[in-house]
């Protein structure tokens, strides 16, 4: 059972915020998927093979990469606020 | 020409032909597109300036007789929007990319430029690909030809509508769970998904990525099997890419009396239209009288597949979308610190299904449910896998309806998105399972598309191309 309050939390880790309207309409929406989807505490797990992840989505080790002048400006032009070469935003832990 | 009976490669005979030229051929579609995109709402960004541009390259290598072998040279293509095409617009059919000018060009699209197709632009698509009725855009819903009062399934909705109304030739579609097939079996065109590792995803935008593959939809198997042969190939910057023994050919039918096929009973029962179910069966007598061996096969985890792809997915889909924060690109709304300008970007950008699951994902993720859920659902992901490996060793290929029914309308299933999602049951585990499948068109039900679904082993799109082909010939025959 997801309740309001609960997927208020939720929307808050996802950074999304959610007017009461919102909430009382994703709380049912999204319990009947959560009930959908708790079928899978049927499955038994003794027989199965837990280490599933490695064949999927296999890890590659990212090389340091040199992107040109052109590139740069290219990505940088994108950001919606930019100070020289460099992404501006806000401050982390600013009060 | 007749764009309606044009396929890649009588429109590759006709450019070497000088029947028509590129130009006239790409003019052709943007025509159809000006009088057709309005009430079907197919494509967010016709490129028609640069497609006039790309046409009178080609044109220009057969006036210089450099017209070579290549198929795909100067064949007009949609792509659906979320591949991305260097310098123009990506959405993603998101309003938080309603102005995101792609900063390269997609693995794929790359091959394809070499190759010389022609892009006519961008079709719409769900918001993020998420979606089975093309109604979660941003940009509005597209109908399908058929009936303008239905939807034409998603989320590659925009792609399968422009092939089948001959708004495109041909088109590029992704499919996480379906979103290739169930269109393709809506609009009543072919929809391939490669096997995972066939085809970079390097420039799709990603969703769920351990489930993402582009794909294509067109107008028959042997326009499938040329488009597999133009954008497959392993990628350096696609890690999850493998090198593969058998490159795409074009199909030669199947021979019956040499196959067996597989028909999972748990993909007829409850749920199916029984008109549909009906229509295959019909098929599948044919294929017994031609020679095939057709025998039952259990798949008993498929009631399961559902509910884990229903916790996979949102988890990537919660990873993925948290890339969006007004900072780095797409669309930004500060607040009075970093927070709130996270808070306002993400929720008017991101449109109610993509909120929806990402909530789900960051449940389903986190402390307290990740061993109930997530776990749980990666470990029925490879009973699936282990009941499909089980499967194709008995048997060639799978037949199975696409959906559980035709085209539903318009509006029909936006409340209730546990309802919309029941319209994956059937091509979500081929997605887990990392399986390559096609749907084809096999008759109607009420003048409306009905799809067959062939799904084959890893790496084994020859196989089941030559199927469809085999089944195409009495198909269109009958």
């Amino acid at each position: 059972m997801i309740t309001k309050e609960q997927l208020k939390h939720l929307a808050r880790l996802a950074r999304l915020q959610l007017t009461d309207e919102e909430l009382n309409k994703y709380a049912p929406q999204l319990d009947e998927i959560v009930a959908f989807v708790g079928q899978l505490q049927k499955v038994s797990l003794s027989k199965t093979n837990q280490d599933s992840s490695a064949d999927v989505a296999p890890l590659r080790t990212d090389q340091g990469v040199l992107r040109s002048q052109d590139e740069q400006e290219d990505l940088l032009s994108r950001a919606p606020v930019r100070e020289g070469n460099f992404i501006k935003t806000q401050g982390v832990f600013e009060d | 020409m007749n764009l309606k009976e044009l396929t890649i490669s009588t429109a590759h005979q006709g450019l070497k032909n000088r029947d028509f030229s590129a130009l006239d051929l790409t003019k052709a579609y943007l025509k159809e597109i000006d009088q057709q995109n309005s009430s079907l709402n197919a494509f967010i960004t016709v490129t028609e300036k640069e497609a006039l541009v790309q046409a009178k390259t080609i044109d220009k290598k057969i006036s210089q007789k450099q017209f070579g072998k290549n198929l795909l040279e100067g064949v007009p293509l949609a792509i659906k929007d979320n591949i991305l095409i260097k310098d123009i617009r990506c959405t993603a059919g998101s309003k938080i990319l309603s102005n995101y000018q792609a900063s390269y060009d997609a693995a794929v699209i790359n091959k394809l430029k070499n190759a010389g197709v022609i892009f006519l632009g961008k079709t719409n698509l769900d918001e993020f690909a998420m979606g089975a009725s093309n109604e979660t855009s941003a940009f509005g819903p597209v109908k399908n030809p058929r009936d303008l009062t239905r939807v034409p399934g998603g989320s590659s909705g925009g792609s399968a509508a422009a092939v089948a109304a001959s708004l495109s030739l041909a088109a590029l579609g992704s499919d996480t769970g379906g979103s290739v097939r169930q269109p393709a079996s809506f609009c009543g065109v072919v929809g391939l998904k490669p096997t995972y590792g066939r085809v970079s995803r390097y420039g799709l935008i990603a969703m769920a990525s351990s489930l993402d593959q582009i794909g294509s939809l067109t107008k028959n198997i042997d326009d499938a099997a040329i488009l597999l042969g133009g954008i497959e190939g392993r990628d350096e910057k696609d890690s999850t890419g493998r090198d593969f023994d058998f490159p795409s050919e074009l199909p030669r039918p199947a021979s019956w009396q040499n196959l067996k096929i597989g028909l999972p009973k748990e993909f007829f029962g409850h749920g199916l239209d029984s008109r549909i179910k009906e229509k295959i069966n019909t098929l599948i007598k044919r294929i017994e009288k031609e020679g095939a061996r057709v025998v039952e096969v259990n798949l008993s985890n498929l009631d399961y597949a559902l509910a884990a792809y229903y916790i996979l997915m949102p988890a990537e889909v919660s990873a993925n979308l948290a890339r969006y924060d007004g900072v780095k690109y797409g669309l930004a709304k500060p607040g009075k610190n970093l927070l709130e300008t996270y808070l306002r970007s993400r929720t008017q950008g991101f449109g109610d299904e993509a909120r929806r699951r990402i909530i789900l994902g960051t449940f389903v993720l986190s402390a307290g449910y990740y061993e109930a859920y997530y776990a749980k659902a990666q470990a029925v992901r490879q009973l699936i896998r282990q009941d499909f490996k089980n499967i194709f060793a008995q048997v060639d290929c799978l037949l199975t309806p696409t959906t559980p029914t035709t085209a539903f309308k318009l509006g029909e299933k936006t409340n209730n998105p546990l309802a919309m999602y029941l319209s994956d049951i059937y091509t979500v585990p081929v997605n887990l399972a990392g399986l390559p499948a096609l749907s084809m068109p096999i008759g109607e039900v009420d003048n409306l598309p009905v799809g067959l679904q062939i799904i084959g082993n890893h790496w084994q799109e020859n196989k089941i191309l030559s199927v469809g082909k085999a089944i195409e010939q009495f198909t269109y025959c009958s």
